[in-house]
């Protein structure tokens, strides 16, 4: 499957992507926000798993733009993040969110969600 | 990769990365105490902590976590408006910064902290910022985990799930529902296709479908729910706990978009590549304009004159080789900024064990520099901070009684000028007390009591040996560590110190650094019938009619009458050649400057020019030489070693002598010359 992993860590996007391109998906990285529009811009993925605060442009905001955009509308989007506040995945949910991760992750449990939420 | 190493790797990089946070923590919290009310600045704090905080609990730093919780608690309350930025809680809050840097430096060193260390900090940051602690928000969030219903045994439950029409336009999908039921137990679905409409009325994106679930499995009612989390305002949804079984069909839709693809800009990015590969990078950029060179000497100036775009075609071919080398050695270049972050806390715990006022300033924190020379420069920095803050600025009363005010300041500035960079360290404090600064190195025989100094002379002597101005040795900045060290090192990495002074308003010390270490400005030598090169940085002066000035002295050896100071003077013709070679007419002496402060005048056949040269380690296939630096490729194809004057002069058996040792021994001195 082709998912775009957004987070501005360095090391937890690695971390992240690693742990997908074991499970054999194609990964694409950004940063911010602003710098996974870009990427959904001009590929098509199959998921998007994204951090919630973000320097340049936040993971609600990325959201918000692609629950807009006609190419990404229906593309499940995971939020992957420290917060577990019960407001916060209310809001992410209503803006459109498919799911809800808290990190530390479990690489396991990761893959098995990225699994469940995947084309048939 | 095996994942030990790999582990390994990613939590090295996490360490990295949270050194980078930590300074931005410092700078934003700093810039907040000043009195900066910025709401970006907050937010930049906040998602530093917080993107420690996650690391941290991803590799299990445990005593990182709940310390980074607190700090990003408070942080949330400045940036929600609930707690206000207060310059008490903002000096809390950096010195919480420095307790995360000390916890993040022993995860990184795999040491442990005293238990308990960090804990007054968190109950202050917790007090200020009026945060109760309870233990549970200590607990960092763990990954979820599933456990069984606290009733144990098998339940049936029944649910009914009917979607709203919405719920596909939000990226929800019943089959997810299906699988992550399917997880809990035996399932049974049953859909209800009753409100699905004529074929003409159906629109693609609305979901028309229900389901009906039976469920047999152990976890409770809460596990099922979780899955419904995130539908639970697009659907009605029914859960009960019932005995009964039903057939099942399992027919959810599928994504219903068939996207175009939208053609526009390519992303922008990094890479990460090993500093090695870069390195080999700038040795190849290094190896092709040295080429180049050879080519060009090579071409005869007949050929030129035959074929003039020949001779245009190739300054074409120079100026691509200049720019492609200045491209490569821009990949080694870091900003400044790494080191200058780091010193308002320096600034803050100098001010607070000295009891000073003290105001760090920074300037040109952008400019960029080799990352080998910034690894160097950190401490020779922090040295020349410590000693404005230790010595250099006076306390409160004293400032306020000179007409000065009560806060001291030290500025910190670089940047670029042409190939070099040039740091200022400065303090508007009490500047070099020059009447102290002669006496004591009269007591300490480095000068003899009747030398005739310029004010620069006097200045400068605070860069020899064993010179210290403070009385007492304190730990700020005595630690029998000088400016000499200073100076030691800055030479090292081919640059120069100078000072200026003023008594009563403060010092500057001026850093000038080449921009690279990978090549150096050279200048060219003949001696013993081979080429040598000289750094540039290392020479004071050259001097064509020198012999007349030649003398000697008992235990010195020959020296070279300087300004009424006598340097140590050696022939490289026999260093590396015969002992008796001969001066010759045209023979230059090269003055250059030692470490420890001292002058040698280096005598060679010839000057050949000046020009920049890539440094090639001799290292790598030999044990290292006495007095050679490296080495380079000329112009003309030729190896030509790199001289180290420091090492040379030492090889000469002068040990280390001083302009101003000479001085006060010279009376026996006779005339050879």
């Amino acid at each position: 499957m082709k998912i775009l992993a957004v987070d501005d860590s360095p090391t937890l996007l690695e971390i992240l992507v690693s742990t997908l391109v074991e499970a054999g998906h194609d990964v694409l990285e950004a940063g911010d926000g602003a710098e996974a529009m870009k990427v959904l811009a001009v590929d098509e993925v199959e998921m998007i798993i994204s951090d919630l605060h973000m320097a340049v442009m936040s993971g609600f905001e990325l959201l918000h733009k692609v629950r807009q955009s006609e190419v990404h509308q229906g593309t499940p989007f995971v939020f992957l993040t420290t917060e577990c506040d019960d407001e916060l995945k209310r809001a992410a949910r209503h803006a459109g969110a498919t799911a809800w991760m808290v990190k530390p992750f479990d690489p396991g449990s990761l893959v098995q969600l990225v699994r469940r939420l995947g084309p048939a | 990769m095996p994942v030990d190493s790999k582990l390994e790797r990613f939590r090295t990089m996490f360490l990295d990365e949270c050194d980078e946070h930590a300074r931005t923590l410092e700078r934003t919290l700093g810039a907040l105490q000043r009195g900066a009310r910025n709401a970006d600045l907050v937010d930049d704090a906040f998602r530093a902590i917080h993107s420690i905080k996650g690391g941290a609990g991803m590799f299990g730093f445990d005593r990182i976590v709940p310390f980074a919780h607190i700090f990003e608690t408070a942080l949330d309350g400045i940036r929600t408006g609930r707690i206000a930025v207060s310059e008490e809680l903002m000096t809390a809050a950096l010195r919480a910064t420095d307790c995360l840097s000390d916890l993040i430096l022993a995860a990184a060193s795999n040491t442990d902290l005293a238990a308990g260390y960090e804990n007054n900090m968190i109950g202050t940051l917790a007090r200020l910022a009026g945060i109760t602690i309870e233990s549970a928000s200590l607990e960092p969030a763990k990954p979820q985990s599933r456990e069984p219903a606290a009733s144990g045994g098998a339940e049936r439950w029944n649910i009914r799930f009917s979607p709203h029409a919405g719920l596909l336009k939000r990226a929800n999908e019943p089959l997810f529902i299906v699988r992550q039921m399917q997880e809990l137990g035996s399932l049974q679905v049953t859909a209800d296709m009753s409100a699905l409409p004529p074929f003409a009325q159906l629109q693609p994106t609305d979901a028309y479908l229900g389901w009906t679930f039976e469920l047999e499995t152990e976890r409770g009612e809460a596990a099922i729910r979780d899955i419904f989390q995130f539908v639970e305002d697009d659907c009605d949804l029914s859960i009960t706990r019932r005995e009964a079984g039903s057939v099942s069909e399992d027919t959810a839709p599928q994504a219903l978009l068939q996207p175009d693809v939208v053609m526009a800009e390519p992303m922008a990015s990094t890479i990460r590549v090993d500093i090695d590969r870069i390195d080999r990078l700038v040795n190849l950029a290094g190896e092709i304009a040295i080429s180049q060179a050879l080519v060009a000497q090579l071409i005869d100036q007949s050929l030129f004159n035959a074929n003039p775009r020949l001779f245009q075609e190739l300054s074409q071919l120079l100026t691509h080789t200049q720019n492609l080398q200045d491209s490569v050695m821009a990949i080694r270049a870091q900003p400044i900024r790494t080191i200058f972050d780091r010193m308002p806390r320096l600034v803050r715990e100098l001010a607070e064990q000295t009891n000073k006022k003290i105001v760090l300033r920074t300037a040109g924190e952008n400019t960029e520099i080799d990352k080998t020379v910034i690894e160097q420069l950190s401490d020779p920095i922090m040295h020349m901070i410590r000693n404005a803050a230790g010595h250099a600025i006076e306390d409160s009363e004293e400032r306020i009684a000179r007409g000065k005010p009560a806060e001291g300041l030290i500025h910190l500035s670089a940047e670029q000028r042409g190939s070099r960079i040039v740091i200022e360290v400065g303090d508007d404090g009490r500047g070099i007390d020059r009447e102290r600064v002669r006496n004591k190195a009269i007591a300490k025989n480095l000068i003899a009591s009747d030398a005739v100094l310029s004010t620069e002379d006097i200045d400068n002597l605070i860069f020899l040996p064993g010179f210290s101005t403070a009385e007492t040795v304190t730990n700020i900045a005595g630690r029998g560590v000088g400016m000499d060290v200073v100076k030691r090192n800055i030479q090292k990495l081919g640059g120069r110190v100078s000072l200026r002074s003023e008594p009563g308003q403060g010092s500057t010390v001026v850093l000038t650094l080449p921009l690279t270490l990978a090549v150096l400005e050279g200048m060219i030598v003949r001696a013993a019938g081979e080429s040598y090169v000289i750094p540039i940085s290392s020479i004071v002066e050259c001097r064509a009619s020198w012999q007349k000035d030649v003398g000697e002295v008992a235990g010195f050896g020959e020296v070279l009458k300087m300004r009424g100071s006598y340097v140590s003077l050696i022939h490289l013709n026999r260093v590396f050649g015969s002992a008796a070679a001969a001066f010759k007419q045209q023979s230059v002496a090269i003055i250059a400057e030692i470490e420890g402060g001292g002058h040698v005048a280096l005598v060679v056949d010839e000057i050949v020019g000046q020009q920049q040269v890539v440094i090639k380690s001799i290292t790598d296939n030999l044990d290292p030489i006495v007095g050679i630096a490296g080495a380079t490729i000329l112009g003309d194809g030729r190896v030509a070693l790199i001289l180290d004057a420091s090492e040379i002069s030492r090889l000469n058996g002068s040990r280390r002598k001083t302009v101003q040792t000479f001085n006060s021994g010279i009376d026996s001195r006779r005339n050879v010359a």
